[in-house]
């Protein structure tokens, strides 16, 4: 039981901790500008927790603490409470309790003690027993996902950690491989997308590779994503247009080239400035006519227009009766598989 | 194709189950076999069903239950249908839920909110309520499905619901009454001496590769089109429905063999009208279908919002599937003897694809309905 558990306290060198046992690390390795600032000018408050092996120690809390001493104060021997030999899976409880007691594990921490608690505990103790403690839904649902994130690669972690990609972003990005990972945060990164362009960019990906039975590099390909976002003449803004645009042309190929079709046929009216528009989706054979009046010889030049709609390629192709049927538009659009 | 037989049977402890007849066909057709049998009152059921819900794979684990209790709403339900799509004003007979299939794009995942299978006994309660509804319209042209919340045979080597139901129905011709299915079925219609004249045996359709891969725990195409054939030989006439076709891959050649398939079991007089219906469903479902079914690739696709608020494929992607299968179809079918209708289409894509729209439901309703009537009376 972990309250059993008994503690000496002792200031350990750095060369005594092995430090390159990571077996109870939940946190990734990150900048912690933070902590590292209260540390250098306050020294270590909370000691590390570390119990007996071999040699030397294995440390079961405060792996980042230790990170940052062994960059400022990579001489100074380290506070340490120690405990006793543990067993793994009490090591990895009493770490993740440490945590918990004292703040909200970020969603990456949570999915690496989770997948670590797996090697000990069945899922369904890990889901009454753990996900709570956690703040995260007691639910097989939320287990599955968290347990996929803790796949991500490394960079994709640490976008994670910090919140610069959203989880939900994240839970797409993880079905991805680690190189199709990275190539989706330099186009975010490059576009400096928003939360919200972020979690749709990430979704349309993965959908979009999954409609063609391709993997999310080749659809990242495809959209061009790799030149736009290295193309210098266009503001962030302008990529992130650019490659939303690429991306929903591949997502809904009949669409966009029905749209093309319909623009195409509609520009002779633009000079007009008549505004002509299919129903939504083309769902209906309608179109909708738009335009506003100044004067009487206005009036004579839209009606002139409107005539030769009557009798143009526009109605011929996209309004009922014409046998065409959007035709034109059928034939340019491909199944997008 | 494998028979549904549960783990364990819950029975509702009410006179109006326990002594029903189809509590008593399902108690003897498990007889032998090692499946326990409890009875509990409404409240212990409620729990059993919140429990049941919390099971991982609920949804699949919940099949090996099955409740018989007691229908407390209405048995007789309208097809819902939606402004802007035509609706063949169809009626369904609610008298079980879910199914033991496990077709992929089955909207009954998103749908149930209770994962057991569940079969309605009280049927006295449920002719009382025909008795009082079908009467009260004397024009109202009823065609009657029992397929809408589960399969209409997947359960019948057990409760003999549709041989019920077609007794109650064979001195009330003006009705039609239509059993759908995804099962090879047939002793209900085969082991009774003359088709009942208002009896029409339905069977869904697909392309080969989709019955393959995402109609799980169903009787193939061709099992399904024997069976139609052995009703067919006992008098019987058949609709098939295509729905949900699915842009698959290869989707042309596949559709191809299903057609071709279809007419080497059955002629085009055997048939009285087909279907067509192209996928479609509401964003929960989607969410169910990615984590239970990780590999089935339906869900991504070109699809937009339709009216009813569920996705769609795009209207020209519609428009492609559909033509392909009609004119497979009108390969077989060159005198036209076969009645094609959409389900949940527009208007639009009746005047594309088919003869001139429906000016409403009960038009096309009418249609289907005459086209039963007729054939039945020349038979």
């Amino acid at each position: 039981m972990l309250e059993d558990i008994q503690y000496q306290y002792l200031s350990i060198p750095l060369s005594g901790l092995n430090q390159a046992d990571e077996d109870n690390r939940i946190s990734i390795p990150a900048d912690y500008a933070q902590l590292e600032k209260s540390i250098s000018e306050t020294g270590l408050i909370s000691p590390l927790i570390v119990c007996a092996s071999g040699a030397g120690y294995k440390v079961i809390c405060g792996f980042k603490r230790l990170d940052i001493l062994k960059k400022i104060k990579p001489g100074a021997p380290v506070k340490c409470l120690v405990t006793d030999p543990l067993p793994p899976a009490d090591q990895l409880a009493l770490n993740i309790a440490e945590n918990i007691s004292s703040r909200e594990l970020n969603p990456v921490e949570a999915a690496n003690a989770i997948a670590k608690l797996s090697a000990f505990y069945g899922r369904g103790e890990i889901i009454e027993k753990f996900l709570p403690a956690m703040n995260i839904q007691k639910s097989e649902y939320a287990y599955n996902k968290y347990i996929s994130l803790a796949s991500l690669g490394r960079r994709a972690k640490e976008f994670t950690a910090s919140g610069r990609i959203p989880l939900a972003a994240a839970f797409q990005i993880v079905k991805f491989s680690c190189s199709e990972q990275e190539m989706f945060l330099n186009v975010i990164e490059a576009c400096r997308m928003g939360a919200n362009l972020i979690v749709e960019t990430a979704q349309l990906v993965f959908e979009t590779s999954m409609q063609y039975g391709v993997c999310a590099g080749e659809i990242l390909t495809r959209a061009g994503c790799e030149s736009i976002i290295s193309n210098a003449d266009l503001t962030p803004n302008q990529k992130t247009e650019e490659i939303r645009r690429a991306l929903h042309s591949l997502k809904r190929p009949m669409y966009e080239s029905a749209m093309a079709r319909f623009r195409e046929l509609a520009a002779e009216f633009d000079s007009r400035k008549i505004s002509l528009n299919p129903f939504a989706y083309f769902e209906k054979d309608e179109i909708s006519v738009k335009f506003n009046i100044t004067s009487i010889k206005d009036l004579e030049t839209k009606i002139a227009a409107l005539e030769r709609l009557k009798e143009s390629r526009l109605a011929a192709e996209f309004l009922k009766n014409n046998g065409g049927h959007g035709d034109g538009a059928r034939k340019e659009g491909k199944a997008g598989r | 194709m494998i028979r549904y037989y549960p783990e364990k049977i819950i029975i509702l402890d009410d006179a109006r189950v326990r002594d029903s007849i189809i509590t008593k066909n399902i108690l003897s057709a498990v007889e032998g076999r090692n499946i326990s049998v409890s009875y509990f009152c409404e409240e212990k059921i409620a729990a059993m069903i919140q429990d049941a819900k919390k099971l991982e794979n609920s949804y699949g684990e919940g099949k090996k239950t099955l409740l018989i209790t007691a229908n407390r709403g209405e048995f007789l339900k309208k097809c819902p249908g939606t402004n802007d799509y035509i609706c063949c004003d169809y009626y369904i007979i609610d008298f079980a839920q879910n199914c033991p299939m496990e077709c992929t794009y089955c909207i009954l995942q998103a749908y149930l909110n209770n994962p057991f299978m569940v079969v309605y006994a009280n049927i006295e309660d449920l002719f009382a309520e025909l008795n009082s509804r079908l009467f009260a319209d004397p024009h109202k042209k009823y065609r009657i499905g029992t397929g809408e919340f589960t399969d209409s045979l997947a359960l019948e080597h057990l409760s003999e619901y549709s041989k019920i139901l077609m007794d109650y129905f064979s001195d009330k011709p003006q009705f039609i009454i239509e059993f759908k299915s995804k099962t090879d079925y047939v002793k209900t219609f085969t082991n009774r001496s003359g088709a009942r004249r208002n009896v029409i045996i339905s069977y869904s359709m697909n392309a080969a590769n989709v019955n393959r891969f995402e109609e799980l725990k169903t009787a193939t195409i061709e099992e399904r089109l024997i069976a139609a054939a052995e009703c067919v030989k006992a008098g019987y006439k058949i609709t098939l429905h295509f729905d949900p076709i699915i842009d698959y891959d290869d989707f042309e050649t596949e559709m191809a063999l299903t057609v071709e398939l279809i007419f080497k079991y059955l002629k085009p007089r055997d048939i009285l009208y087909i279907s067509l219906g192209a996928f479609r469903f509401i964003p929960a479902l989607a969410e169910i279908i990615a984590l239970r079914f990780p590999k089935s690739r339906i869900i991504y696709n070109e699809f937009i919002k339709g009216y009813d608020k569920k996705s769609r494929y795009f209207r020209f992607k519609r428009e492609k599937l559909f033509a392909s299968v009609i004119d497979s179809i009108k390969k077989y079918d060159t005198a036209s003897e076969i009645e094609i209708y959409f389900c949940m289409e527009s208007p639009e894509m009746w005047n594309a694809l088919l003869k001139k729209a429906p000016r409403s439901d009960e038009e096309l309703g009418g249609t289907l309905y005459d086209k039963c009537r007729n054939c039945f009376k020349a038979i």
